[in-house]
């Protein structure tokens, strides 16, 4: 039996139907992402799950219990809120002690495992600081910190590295994932971020718009086997190409299946100034560069082939880089085509 | 030194110096006849006054007549508009309720009722107390019941989470956090307080500041009426200078959040 289990949910909020059927499994020690854009029902999923909304139908069921009419504080979960909603008035020491404060624990106890869990998040030198001493990531590791200290079944993350900059956030990332690994726990991602989803997780749950799932897999799976065209376009940085302008562009007369779109990922675009030799599992085509970018270790290329613009990524291992307005070739092997 | 504290040194001695001035403005004004001091009086003749009221025995009589009045009011309006309001921010089907009518009745002018109070509890501390008890428990009310409408409503789900029950997440989440509206609101009940305690006396009373003012200013003596003026601006200052204090041992956390606010403010200035 699955740890987690959510049956059937279903919630609106007004006429607004925000999560539609929404039937999905969690194994224990998985770190699980739900990821959509704003307004998709990700978070509303998640607050069903915490107690702070009640689904309008379906069962949530957690480690073999039905939880889904449970209180929320007999529930005993942990969560992340973008805006780390650390207590102002209290000191970091007594934010992270709370829990256990209010489940009774002893003096002694509270305070060997709020300095255990101080000293897993690097904060030892912040106990008597107040919240707003601290600067965003401190904070967000305090909420980490008072969320763990209370060991709870499962820990729900709802956008917790939105609000902090970029280079603060990979190593936030880093950080909750090797705890992650460190204590096993069952967590539940929230975001919209797919670098961030990726990076992360066991499991994807890719929401659509309409509160529903598009999709579940692995982070691969999901990246290199998107079943639709909003998968593809949300998860990767796919080359959308109707069927017609990819005919148009590779002069290919027939596709080896029926579909309307055709998404390539840059990667898996060969590029090259000299023609290809000719073989039959390729397609070529010819453009002019319009723009080279060079993104850490990969060049980003935007060819324009036709009118059409296609992206290709090339890793960045040769001196050589196409200049704008020079004149490259294209493959890209047809296993690698995905026709939506 | 600090530019902050240069910045707190100069304010002081500006208002020291303004008020100084101004007061000796006033005595050079009066002795010298600039002004007909039949209707200010004038500092010396002030200060003579009070030390004449407190050796008669009288400035306690009256003093204690009023802080009586005033204190009871502060204590009794505080504690019930904290409550209610408090009980208003739990179930919000009694504040739907309730709020409207508290509003319509905290716009009419507590000076007009103040005769039917007196009607109704008599001429005693009773009829003071709830008039200005009644100041007090609305300016107490509005402070805290904004705050608490206002809190991040994220700290109480967290609270729960966390596995506080109700009375636990009031206590230690809820009324911490809007400590700083609850005090602001205290700070304008204390001169709620006076001025209802004075308005009371003035309406009918046997003794008080406010019954002394009254019965002065029958009497035009000028200088007795601006005697208890300047005791009742000095007990203000005390209670406002005891709450301060309070302020400052229970608001360190806030303190600090000005402090990096205010910090920001001028790095933002600086660009």
């Amino acid at each position: 039996m699955a740890y987690i289990e959510f049956k059937h949910i279903e919630k609106h909020f007004g006429n607004k139907h925000v999560l539609k059927d929404i039937n999905l499994t969690i194994e224990q020690g998985q770190f699980v992402t739900l990821l959509g854009s704003s307004g998709c029902g990700k978070t509303t999923l998640l607050r069903c799950f915490a107690g702070l909304e009640i689904p309008d139908s379906g069962t949530i069921m957690l480690d073999g219990e039905d939880i889904t009419n449970k209180s929320v504080r007999s529930r005993n979960l942990g969560m992340i809120f973008q805006q780390y909603s650390l207590f102002p008035t209290m000191t970091v020491y007594d934010n992270i002690a709370f829990g256990l404060k209010m489940r009774g624990v002893d003096r002694d106890k509270i305070d060997k495992s709020v300095k255990e869990v101080i000293k897993m998040v690097e904060l030892t030198e912040h106990t008597g600081k107040y919240p707003s001493m601290l600067s965003g990531g401190e904070q967000q590791r305090v909420a980490l910190a008072r969320s763990l200290v209370v060991f709870p079944k499962v820990l729900l993350l709802d956008e917790p590295l939105s609000a902090i900059d970029a280079k603060l956030r990979t190593e936030l990332q880093g950080r909750i994932k090797e705890i992650h690994k460190e204590l096993n726990m069952t967590s539940i991602f929230v975001t919209h971020n797919q670098i961030e989803a990726m990076r992360m997780s066991d499991i994807i749950f890719l929401f659509s718009n309409d509160g529903y799932i598009e999709q579940s897999g692995t982070p691969s799976e999901l990246y290199t086997n998107p079943k639709t065209i909003f998968a593809a376009s949300f998860i990767g940085n796919y080359n959308m190409l109707s069927v017609d302008e990819f005919k148009l562009i590779t002069k290919a007369e027939k596709l080896s299946k029926d579909g309307t779109t055709v998404a390539i990922r840059p990667e898996v675009i060969e590029i090259a100034n000299a023609p290809f030799d000719v073989q039959e599992d390729l397609y070529y085509m010819t453009g002019k560069v319009v723009s080279n970018i060079l993104q850490q270790s990969v060049i980003k290329y935007l060819i324009n082939v036709e009118g059409v613009k296609i992206k290709v990524d090339v890793k960045f291992d040769t001196p050589e880089v196409y200049k704008d307005d020079e004149v490259v070739s294209l493959a890209v092997n047809k296993k690698n085509l995905l026709i939506l | 030194m600090h530019r902050e504290k240069r910045r707190h040194i100069l304010i002081s001695v500006i208002q020291i110096l303004l008020v100084g001035g101004l007061i000796l403005l006033w005595e050079w004004g009066a002795k010298t006849e600039r002004f007909d001091s039949f209707y200010t009086s004038y500092p010396s003749a002030i200060i003579k006054d009070i030390v004449e009221f407190y050796t008669s025995g009288d400035l306690w009589k009256h003093a204690s007549i009023t802080l009586q009045e005033a204190l009871s009011a502060l204590i009794v309006g505080c504690f019930l508009g904290i409550i209610v309001a408090a009980l208003f921010g739990q179930f919000k089907i009694l504040g739907s309720i309730f709020t409207p009518i508290l509003t319509a009745i905290n716009s009419v002018p507590q000076l007009t009722l103040a005769p039917l109070y007196i009607l109704w509890f008599g001429l005693g501390l009773t009829s003071k107390v709830f008039l200005a008890g009644l100041m007090v428990f609305f300016v107490v009310f509005f402070a805290t019941y904004g705050a608490i409408n206002n809190i991040d409503r994220k700290l109480i789900e967290i609270s729960t989470m966390l596995g506080a029950g109700t009375a636990q997440t009031w206590w230690h989440v809820i009324l911490p956090a809007c400590m700083p509206s609850i005090l602001g609101g205290i700070r304008g009940g204390i001169g709620a307080s006076i001025v209802g305690s004075i308005i009371g006396e003035y309406m009918g009373a046997t003794a008080g500041f406010g019954w002394m003012v009254a019965y002065a200013s029958s009497y035009f003596i000028v200088t007795r009426v601006m005697s208890c003026v300047f005791l009742l601006l000095f007990m203000g200052i005390i209670l406002n200078y005891l709450l301060n204090f309070v302020e400052s041992k229970i608001l360190r956390w806030h303190s600090q959040h000005q402090k990096n606010n205010k910090l920001a403010g001028n790095t933002m200035q600086e660009y």
